[in-house]
């Protein structure tokens, strides 16, 4: 990566394609679970994509399984990139 | 085993007519055309007015028609609250020729321009060519037999045969059927391109002799059906029947029937005795017609192979009354819609010059089908311009002395054998279905100068109106012809013709014939006194109009509404110049 990537890069990042996948935005907050924003497993796939190709990192579905909230989504994406 | 009889409860469609069955019908009656720029796309279908970002995400664009006519098909039948059987004995069958064919392009450039990580995770759902029925499935909870059927054109109507075969033998209480297709993408254009198979006019014009091959389009139409006891046990609003089905193959050509459309004949065969009915008992055939010139003349053939017996036997009612070109999409919805109204489309039969060409001598005597229906509007309105130009020409001009010093342009008609001298001729009805065709004919085969009264506001929108469809009818470089044709702002249905007395008197007094062609005909109101009496209208207000005040020049009248023969008392249909002129001139 060229510039430094910052946490707040990555939750704009993770919160706009949330958004752009349909999420209502209006619930669209760190606390809310991942039900709660209608966000399934076909939309975490499209994320990992979005992700992937932004920070030059790898996750795998097995990455997911102890994420609940969009919170904890940012956070695991954040620790990958490190 | 004793069938179970099969209901339709339910329709909706999205087309390039509009969104909604309503919209169709409506605007298909009226003669509406959805062509715009040589294609066919569902122009007023926007995806977020009916699904969520989420939901217009995970569909492909044939997907998101499927998923709006089925909401509207699940509405009708009054399922959107709650569903009126098990869900596990409630299934869906769509058709599709192709599939997600969008979804799958776009994917395939991203692969090419970027690599194997730029493919979407949703490629495969979404363009899968099941893809139309399982998002039905999972937005309704249908839980019975989900599965799309793939047969090309024919994949709506094989959906909804193997619907009515799963209701029939319990299989199913009811199931959400028809077809959805949204192929206007580069790659199939260029594909069916290459096939020639596109009409290169952009005109879709079935069982016309001038057809040049088929108009790309998009759309869907979903039916509800359920086991008819079911729902008169629910109170359910019954909107049509379906008896029977028929499917064969012609193990022929993969891009052509054969060329005797016995497998086409054999398939509606099996339909009409699968209903227990006969070719007697049909009022309304809801036609493939491609506009292609292979499909149109075997699908004529097998119409006739399946039609013919029952005139041949003596029955009187064998007419296959209405015969629909607009596609095999919906046709159990048609049949419902249209079948059986006044105001239904009696759309082309097939056309002379096929017929010709078909079943002419060679062929022996020809089926007796074509005694009533065996011709096309556009046949009639061809001959019947050929006959109103034949007596224009025929009036031979009195003899003039040729002014010395050389050809005159005078002389020069005069050799051509049509009369000119007499000034213009007023032409009635010039953007309309029959009028256009006299004016091409009174402009390429004439030398006569043409006056032509058109509804508009002023002279210059009149002209324009027709410089439109001047320049449909002749081919690039008419100039010289077009500045023959003059515009003028006229209502056939004022007094005058709505002119002013100075303008009708010149007009009356310089003119030397009255071709017309315009009726007011309104296609709601199809009664027959109503037709007389516009026609009649229309005729006399020329005639007093054309006249004023010196001797009368009218030399040539011609009604709109002609009766022949093979239409037995019937006019020319409204609808048919209607549609014509909008394919033309819009």
């Amino acid at each position: 990566m060229a510039t430094k990537t910052t946490p707040q890069d990555i939750e704009t990042t993770v919160m706009e394609a949330l958004a752009k996948f349909g999420a209502d935005p209006d619930v669209l907050t760190r606390e809310a679970t991942l039900e709660e924003v209608d966000v399934d497993s076909l939309d975490l796939v499209e994320l990992t994509q979005v992700v992937e190709d932004e920070y030059d990192i790898d996750l795998e579905n097995a990455d997911f399984k102890k994420v609940k909230t969009v919170g904890d989504v940012i956070d695991l994406v954040v620790e990958r990139v490190g | 085993m004793t069938l179970r009889d099969v209901v339709i409860t339910g329709v909706g469609a999205v087309t390039p007519l509009g969104v909604g069955a309503r919209a169709l019908h409506e605007r298909w009656t009226a003669g509406a055309c959805g062509i715009r720029d040589g294609e066919a796309p569902c122009a007023d279908f926007t995806v977020t007015d009916h699904l969520t970002i989420k939901e217009a995400r995970r569909a492909d664009r044939s997907t998101q028609l499927a998923i709006t006519a089925g909401d509207e098909a699940l509405a009708e039948a009054g399922w959107t609250d709650e569903l009126p059987y098990d869900s596990e004995l409630i299934g869906c069958v769509l058709g599709t020729g192709i599939g997600g064919i969008e979804t799958l392009e776009s994917n395939h450039d991203s692969l090419r321009d970027t690599g194997p990580g730029a493919v979407s995770a949703l490629a495969v759902p979404l363009m899968m060519s099941n893809a139309g029925s399982a998002a039905l499935s999972l937005r309704h909870g249908l839980r019975g037999p989900v599965f799309s059927v793939v047969s090309a054109c024919a994949a709506g109507s094989h959906a909804i045969g193997t619907a009515l075969r799963m209701i029939q033998h319990g299989e199913a209480e009811a199931m959400v059927t028809g077809g959805a297709e949204a192929p206007l993408t580069p790659l199939s254009r260029a594909a069916f391109g290459k096939m020639n198979a596109l009409s290169e006019s952009g005109v879709s014009r079935p069982f016309d002799a001038r057809r040049d091959g088929f108009v790309m389009g998009e759309g869907a139409g979903v039916l509800v059906l359920e086991n008819g006891d079911s729902a008169r046990a629910r109170g359910a609003r019954i909107l049509g029947t379906l008896r029977g089905y028929g499917s064969t193959g012609d193990a022929h050509l993969i891009t052509a029937p054969h060329k005797e459309g016995r497998g086409g004949a054999r398939a509606m065969t099996i339909a009409i005795g699968d209903a227990g009915l006969t070719p007697a008992d049909v009022d309304y055939i809801n036609a493939h017609g491609t506009s292609t010139q292979l499909n149109d003349r075997a699908e004529t053939l097998a119409l006739k192979l399946a039609f013919a017996q029952a005139r041949l036997g003596g029955s009187r009612g064998a007419d296959p009354g209405v015969v629909d070109q607009v596609g095999d999409r919906a046709p159990a919805r048609r049949r419902r819609r249209g079948g059986g109204r006044r105001d239904d489309p009696r759309v082309a039969r097939p056309d002379r010059t096929a017929d010709d060409r078909l079943g002419g001598a060679r062929r022996g005597p020809r089926p007796r089908l074509r005694a009533r229906h065996g011709t096309t509007a556009g046949d009639v309105q061809r001959q019947a311009a050929g006959r109103a130009v034949q007596q224009l020409r025929l009036r031979r001009p009195q003899r003039h002395a040729v002014p010395a010093g050389g050809v005159t342009a005078q002389a020069h008609r005069r050799r051509k054998g049509d009369m000119s001298e007499r000034g213009p001729v007023l032409l009635t009805g010039a953007t309309g279905f029959l009028g256009m065709e006299v004016l091409g004919r009174l402009v390429e085969q004439t030398d006569r100068d043409v006056i032509a009264l058109v509804r508009a506001p002023d002279d210059g929108a009149a002209q324009d109106r027709l410089d439109a469809v001047i320049a449909m009818l002749l081919p690039p470089g008419g100039r010289p012809r077009r500045a023959r044709v003059r515009g003028l702002a006229a209502d056939l249905e004022q007094p005058d013709l709505g002119l002013s007395p100075i303008a009708r008197d010149r007009l009356a007094g310089s003119i030397g014939a009255v071709v017309h062609c315009s009726a007011s005909i309104s296609f709601v109101r199809r009664q027959r006194p109503y037709r007389r009496g516009a026609r009649d209208d229309g005729r006399r207000c020329v005639r007093r109009a054309a006249s004023g005040a010196c001797a009368p020049p009218v030399e040539e009248y011609f009604p709109a509404l002609m009766r022949d023969a093979r239409w037995g008392k019937q006019a020319l249909p409204r609808w048919a110049a209607e549609r014509q002129a909008l394919q033309h001139v819009a």
